[in-house]
């Protein structure tokens, strides 16, 4: 591999790495993590009436 | 919680990554995933596994927990100030870990509740009900809805 390429590379791979890990290319992408965390939240605010009150209250 | 945080990094407006430094280094993962009915997120967090999945059901015993959650007070502390607006919901993967985040929620209350306002989701009759977060009460909270006071 020519070297500039390699730097690039090397610089990619720096700028997805993070406390010595590489962080995947998944992360970056818009695709859900947490699907069935998700799904079982949504489950749970179904039906539900949040009282805006209760966020005024301190 | 006054423990010191791991250093994160923001990935996408919404999902933050750290790494647990306990026993073995864990990659772990925090997303705000939007609800389309509430003005609220979804606060998800887990370990990513080698082959890039996430598990938010393992129990690490990485000796960290005080930090690793101190980490993730921290980003969400970090997310509101930038969607002062929005409501985060809070719910465990499993109800064991709902009432772990219901004792801390009630350790830290003095150092939370001046920053944030925390309701909780509760079960009355059957019916799924919000109310105001009561550290006295033994009433077993099924998630938790918070908000930055503005």
């Amino acid at each position: 591999m020519p070297i500039a390429k390699k730097k690039t590379a090397k610089k990619a791979l720096k700028k997805r790495s993070f406390s010595g890990m590489v962080i995947p290319d998944r992360l970056y992408s818009k695709e859900p993590l947490f699907l069935e965390k998700v799904a079982r939240a949504n489950e749970m605010l179904r039906d539900l009436e949040i009282d805006p009150d209760l966020f005024r209250k301190k | 919680m006054t423990h010191i945080p791991y250093p994160y990094k923001q990935i996408q407006s919404y999902r933050y990554f750290f790494v647990s430094t306990g026993k073995q280094k864990i990659a772990k993962v925090v997303d705000f995933v939007p609800f389309r009915k509430f003005n609220a997120v979804n606060l998800a967090f887990g370990d990513l596994r080698a082959d890039g999945s996430i598990d938010d059901k393992n129990v690490s015993n990485n000796g960290d927990i005080v930090k690793v959650l101190a980490t993730v007070i921290e980003i969400l502390r970090r997310f509101t100030e930038s969607e002062p607006d929005v409501m985060i919901y809070i719910e465990g993967s499993t109800s064991e870990r709902t009432k772990l985040y219901t004792r801390i929620l009630k350790n830290y209350y003095p150092l939370f509740s001046k920053e944030f306002n925390i309701v909780g989701i509760v079960n009355l009759n059957n019916e799924r009900k919000t109310v105001l977060f009561d550290i006295k009460s033994d009433v077993e909270y099924l998630a938790f809805l918070i908000k930055r006071i503005n």
